[in-house]
């Protein structure tokens, strides 16, 4: 059984890698292997933004994955200084930098890079979709 | 589950003014060698062009490029090679670029990949 690490530098919905990612992510689990966490760099952090809506008969990628993280304990981690520049923060950075409202898509976590690093050095695999 | 050093190698494929790729490249590699991972990178494609000299960054209101690469050493990264066909199509020669940079051909930049536990493309 291996340990394995995904991170995903493309946006939801306007690029497919992300669901490709998420394909992987449930055949690694299919067929015994752990997601150590999925790492979301680059534009990959528009699937923390709680503000993403699809009609009923449409993917919706960013949500799938909250699923997915929620059923098999998988951390959904976006890079926080990436996130912040492309305007998705979590209540306390919003406060911190003065903003009324902050918008952190549920399930997902903002964090440094150093945590990709370390996820990364433990897992015994990194998948990167771009 | 155990902690080891790995060996990233990390591609840079844009040049420094068309996106924030170069420079998010940039920040995960110095981040990676801080966690004390072994750290290479290699410039493909329009990549080569964030090692060109001579670029006034402050116009273009973006991180001084040429100054960051430089101070690569003081982040332990020395292993930085850059794609010849890439320099050579975009009509670039070693000598408009930052020196310390190994131009390695298409197959000995394959193999050098090759020999990297992980491989990351921004």
């Amino acid at each position: 059984m291996a340990s394995i690490a995904i991170l995903i530098t493309a946006p939801p919905y306007d690029s497919g890698a992300s669901h490709r990612a998420l394909c992987f992510a449930r055949a690694c689990v299919a067929a015994g292997h752990s997601i150590a966490g999925v790492f979301f760099y680059q534009a990959g952090v528009q699937h923390g933004n709680a503000l993403i809506t699809h009609f009923s008969d449409e993917p919706h990628i960013a949500r799938d994955w909250q699923t997915f993280g929620k059923d098999h304990k998988v951390p959904l981690l976006l890079c926080i200084s990436a996130a912040n520049r492309r305007g998705i923060l979590g209540e306390t950075d919003a406060k911190e930098w003065g903003l009324a409202i902050s918008n952190l898509r549920q399930g997902y976590q903002a964090i440094g890079l150093g945590e990709f690093v370390s996820l990364s050095e433990t897992a015994d695999r990194t998948v990167q979709f771009n | 589950m155990h902690k080891h050093m790995k060996r990233i190698a990390f591609i840079q494929t844009q040049a420094p003014m068309a996106s924030a790729a170069g420079i998010e490249g940039l920040d995960m590699a110095m981040v990676s060698a801080t966690f004390e991972q072994q750290v290479s990178l290699f410039f493909i494609g329009d990549g080569v062009h964030q090692l060109r000299l001579g670029q006034d960054y402050a116009k273009a209101h973006i991180k001084d490029f040429t100054r960051t690469l430089g101070a690569l050493t003081f982040y332990d990264i020395e292993r930085l090679y850059l794609c010849r066909e890439s320099m050579q199509q975009r009509g670039l020669t070693p000598d408009a670029l930052i020196d310390g940079i190994e131009v390695l051909d298409t197959e000995a930049l394959s193999s050098k990949l090759a020999a990297h536990d992980l491989v990351i493309s921004l």
